[in-house]
């Protein structure tokens, strides 16, 4: 068994090229198929997150149709009254629940950001947080802490903000660094740090669980306010937890009274199903190309083996007549496959920098290989050895 | 001592209309430490009848006892063990592996013994065995780049490799030049003094002259056996 193991690798050894060719199939595949059971586990996990987000009350998103002349007309200094009092209608309610998901990327002139600016420009982002977000999504901070009740209503001269996991490379709790989004200098400081993986779900914008690690929490906070792109920018995007639908038709009834924006509202659950289906079509269609290139590369394979017998066919005759068994043959071709799923994998996991529904696709892996060998393995059994070395017949 | 005892062994190929019966009943005796010719016109069976003897192929009916072993009871892994341990088979068109040196080709039949001691006593053997055959400098050359009579005794050096009890050779000269071929066989005639069982197939009568005892065969049957 040891010496068959030791003869494949030989085996495969003399013919690299071919055996190189076949590496990049298999390493692709497995890409492939991984990327599949990432697509439906994380579909899966993003139907489960939803369900915990409505499972008490409906929430609804409110999807900004404003027109250019309305989004020219809410800068209007005219018109700053009427936009903090939708503000105000929105995120101080007592009646219903409101949250700002608006991310805007933003790349403050400090060198400890330099980190994170990208070959297309920022890659980080702030958001308004607000004790609801720390809530829904379950927000915790690896060092430091989160925003208090008084966070959100006081005026500091720093504006105290949480930054996400990958900050902590350049940041400290305290650190202090200042910025001008809004068009006027802002400082802030560093009050915590989320754990790492915190996410959200923004199903207006994307059907992924959207990462934290990248972004800067600043409170929501009217008292922080110098411009009104301050309160326009968590108008934007806008989710809401009513107590009945009612509540969102006054929502658009009172936005379509000021005159300043229009909105259209929608139940997220609507929109999952909407985006599932979207989804599965995605899936079923890589899964149709999936499925090609895995037959492709079983087809490859095969063939690659079914040429390599017909090569070795004197070779293997000579073992036979020294005392080798069909079976010892077929062990020798069977394990051609195994460098193949070894280094197939660790480029798969050094690839995507992940081990999640491994020993899925470590399944998968095996089947495929079982199903490599079964066509080689049906010719082994019925070669005839003994005729092989027959002066006559070779 | 008996050694082999062969009982109305028969041997067909393929099936049906296609039925070819190389055999057509052969029954036989060999003592351990015979020197046997087996001659006979091409097509005659002489291959098939060694090919049963060597436990390469299985006869399709009759009964073969090697020592006190009932060959037609044997699994296939046996099978195999006998091949590696009882016989050395030397051929005609010498079936060394080309890409591999004289040692790897050599040290092959090793590659199956299962038997630790065994094997490491054998790869002892291997100097010696070299320097029997004449090789010593070639060792480690690809048998590619060796002469027919280089090859053959590279051949004979696996088949006696592993110590066996009889050596096969299906027509060993039979590609080789006049003095080549008597080199050969004159080693084949001193591995039988040292007491090996030595059956040569050979369309030659100078190589059957040499041996004890001629088997020929006709047809699939036993025409004459005769001993000198
Ligand atoms: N594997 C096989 N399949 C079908 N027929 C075979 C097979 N092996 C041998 N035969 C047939 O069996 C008969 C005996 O063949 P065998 O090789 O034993 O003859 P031989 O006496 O060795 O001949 P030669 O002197 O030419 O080597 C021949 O008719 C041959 O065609
Ligand atoms: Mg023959």
């Amino acid at each position: 068994m040891k010496e068959q193991f030791y003869l494949s690798m030989h085996d495969l050894w003399n013919r690299k090229k071919n055996v190189l060719s076949l590496l990049l199939q298999m390493t692709l595949t497995f890409l492939l198929i991984q990327f599949i059971f990432n697509a439906v586990f994380e579909l899966q996990n993003l139907r489960q997150e939803v369900g915990r987000l409505t499972e008490v009350q409906d929430m609804y998103f409110l999807l900004d149709v404003s027109t250019t002349e309305q989004f020219f007309q809410a800068f209007e200094p005219e018109n700053i009254e009427k936009v903090i009092s939708f503000f105000e209608f929105i995120f101080e309610n007592e009646s219903f629940k409101a949250l700002p998901l608006q991310t805007n990327t933003f790349l403050p002139p400090d060198e400890r950001f330099d980190a994170f600016e990208g070959n297309m420009g920022s890659t980080m982002s702030f958001m308004y947080a607000t004790s609801l977000l720390e809530a829904l999504f379950d927000l915790n901070t690896i060092s430091g802490r989160f925003f208090n009740e008084t966070d959100y209503v006081n005026h500091y001269d720093y504006i105290p903000v949480v930054l996400g996991f990958d900050f902590m490379d350049a940041f400290e709790v305290g650190d202090i660094f200042e910025d001008s989004f809004h068009g006027y200098l802002e400082n802030f400081k560093v009050i915590g740090f989320l754990e790492q993986n915190s996410t959200y779900v923004d199903l207006m914008s994307s059907w992924h669980f959207q990462s934290l690690d990248r972004v800067m929490l600043r409170p929501l906070n009217q008292n922080h306010s110098l411009d009104v792109s301050y309160f326009l920018i968590p108008l934007s995007k806008i989710y809401v937890i009513p107590e009945s639908t009612d509540q969102m038709r006054e929502i658009v009834t009172y936005s379509d009274e000021l005159g300043l924006f229009s909105f259209m509202f929608r139940n997220m659950n609507d929109q999952l199903e909407l985006l599932s289906e979207e989804r599965m079509m995605w899936i079923q269609s890589q899964l149709f190309l999936t499925g090609l290139i895995t037959i492709l590369t079983l087809v490859s394979f095969t063939i690659s083996l079914l040429q390599f017998i017909d090569k070795k066919r004197h070779e293997f005759g000579i073992h036979y007549l020294v005392g080798a068994r069909n079976k010892d043959i077929s062990f020798r071709i069977a394990f051609q496959v195994i460098p193949f799923l070894i280094v197939g994998s660790l480029i798969r996991i050094g690839l995507l920098n992940q081990m999640d529904y491994g020993w899925l696709t470590m399944g998968i892996s095996l089947l495929l290989s079982i199903l490599i060998c079964l066509i080689p393995l049906v010719r082994m059994s019925n070669l005839n050895l003994s005729a092989l070395i027959r002066w006559r017949i070779t | 001592m008996t050694l082999i005892k062969l009982n109305h062994i028969k041997k067909n190929f393929g099936a049906k209309e296609a039925e070819v019966q190389a055999l057509k009943g052969i029954s036989l005796e060999i003592k351990a430490g015979e020197l046997i010719a087996i001659t006979g016109t091409s097509g005659s069976g002489k291959s098939t009848l060694l090919n049963i003897l060597g436990c390469l192929e299985e006869q399709t009916s009759g009964s073969y006892m090697l020592s006190d072993h009932e060959i037609n009871s044997k699994s296939k892994l046996e099978l195999a063990r006998l091949r590696n341990e009882m016989f050395g088979f030397v051929l005609q068109d010498f079936s060394l592996i080309e890409s591999y040196t004289v040692k790897q080709n050599m040290l092959l039949p090793l590659l199956y013994v299962k038997d630790k001691k065994r094997k490491k006593v054998r790869q002892e053997m291997f100097m010696e065995l070299v320097d029997k055959l004449g090789l010593t400098e070639k060792i480690n050359t690809k048998v590619a780049l060796l002469s027919g009579g280089q090859k053959q005794r590279v051949a004979i050096g696996r088949a006696l490799i592993n110590s066996p009890k009889v050596i096969l050779a299906d027509e060993p000269t039979g590609s080789l030049d006049k003095k080549t071929s008597a080199e050969i066989l004159d080693l084949l005639l001193t591995l039988n003094k040292e007491g090996k069982t030595v059956i040569i197939i050979t369309h030659d009568p100078k190589v059957a002259n040499h041996c004890d005892r001629e088997i020929q065969i006709e047809d699939g049957i036993i025409f004459k056996d005769i001993l000198r």
